[in-house]
């Protein structure tokens, strides 16, 4: 598990292959992962979303880097790891 | 003095563009019910149009990330995605209505200000059905509605009636139509993507269109959580509903469009 502190240069690179990728289509991102701290740099480097997600990434940063890189979208939903839901009932249905 | 003259909520979603024919017949009665909404906001021949809407780390990354921010500029830049299948361009801004907005809102609220706001389909969806030839000058309000935490729902349409106040204490005689952006009920990038709160999406439209909004904006930002993470977009169309009063708000369309995984809808107005 990655320590809290290295979330954040992880999402900003994130955030950045999505830029990239805004520009110039579906990127290759191996280059973006160098300088990360490990795991993420694996992560990354193999474009491994669920493992992203694991690491604490923002769901949307996660889909806009499974888009950065080409993948399509139910390869990756269904490796994702549940969301949290808080125990209150929503007053809509109640 | 300016005045805010009507305006419209419209749900967007990116299959709007890319996936459209797989929306069916009700991506169809969407459509219509937007473009009816534009066209209604066209024929009130407003001179800016304010567009309140969620970022999608389009301009923000989680380490940065304001909660309101106001567009500024003599221009905006959009879209940023490839897939809006339209070239990238300027749209004309309002710079002193907005400057004049920002300072006025600073009295009950601290919005943040850009000059080189970025323009994403969260905005776009909504500003080229009401001036396909895109020169209204436009207004991006931009609000946080992705990291945590998020500003109350109450504080929303709170800013909204702020943002209309500060409108109409703008010397100029221009005439401001107010659109608000995003939702209704979606997941994002979770394995509940695809999943529509239907249950949420009819009591949200009942809840606004009726004035009867108090357990609306007593929402908490856990409890939103279940109508889904995309579902924090509807800030803005409280934004807008604020500052376009109480005039009439008409819900002419809800659809769940499980191909463009979200609950649509369209509410107009003033």
């Amino acid at each position: 598990m990655t320590a809290p502190t290295e979330l954040p240069p992880l999402q900003r690179r994130i955030f950045e292959i999505m830029r990239a990728s805004d520009e110039s289509g579906p990127i290759d991102v191996a280059s973006f992962a160098i300088g990360l701290a490990e795991p993420g740099r694996t992560a990354v480097a193999t474009a491994d979303v669920a493992a992203l997600a694991s690491l604490g990434v923002h769901p949307c940063l996660l889909i806009g880097f499974a888009y950065a890189v080409g993948a399509q979208r139910p390869e990756f939903i269904d490796r994702l790891p549940p969301f949290k839901l808080s125990l209150e009932t929503p007053r809509w249905r109640k | 003095m300016a005045e805010i003259v009507g305006g419209f909520c419209a749900s967007h979603a990116p299959g709007q563009i890319v996936r459209l024919a797989a929306g069916g017949e009700g991506a169809g009665r969407f459509m219509a019910a937007q473009a009816a909404a534009a066209s209604r906001l066209r024929a009130m021949e407003p001179d800016v149009l304010i567009i309140c809407s969620g970022e999608h780390f389009t301009n923000f990354q989680p380490g940065l990330f304001p909660q309101v921010t106001i567009g500024t500029g003599d221009a905006h830049v959009g879209p940023v995605e490839r897939w809006m299948n339209m070239e990238k361009r300027e749209f004309r801004g309002s710079p002193a209505l907005a400057r004049h907005v920002a300072e006025q809102l600073m009295v009950s609220f601290d919005p943040s200000t850009s000059d080189a706001l970025l323009l994403d389909h969260g905005m776009l969806t909504a500003y080229i059905p009401v001036d396909p030839a895109m020169d209204i000058p436009m207004i991006p309000i931009i609000q946080n509605t992705l990291v945590k935490p998020l500003m109350p729902l109450r504080r929303c349409y709170e800013l909204g009636t702020a943002l209309r106040q500060a409108v109409e204490s703008h010397q100029d005689p221009l005439r401001v139509g107010v659109i608000g952006a995003g939702g209704l009920s979606h997941w994002i990038g979770t394995p509940h993507d695809g999943v529509i709160d239907e249950e949420f999406d009819r009591w949200f439209l009942e809840r606004l269109e009726s004035g009867d909004i108090d357990p609306l904006l007593d929402v908490s930002e856990g409890e939103l959580d279940h109508a889904g993470t995309g579902a924090h977009e509807v800030r803005s169309w409280l934004t807008a509903a604020g500052a376009v009063g109480t005039a009439r708000r008409e819900a002419t369309c809800y659809e769940p469009i499980s191909a463009w995984l979200t609950g649509m809808g369209v509410m107009e107005l003033g």
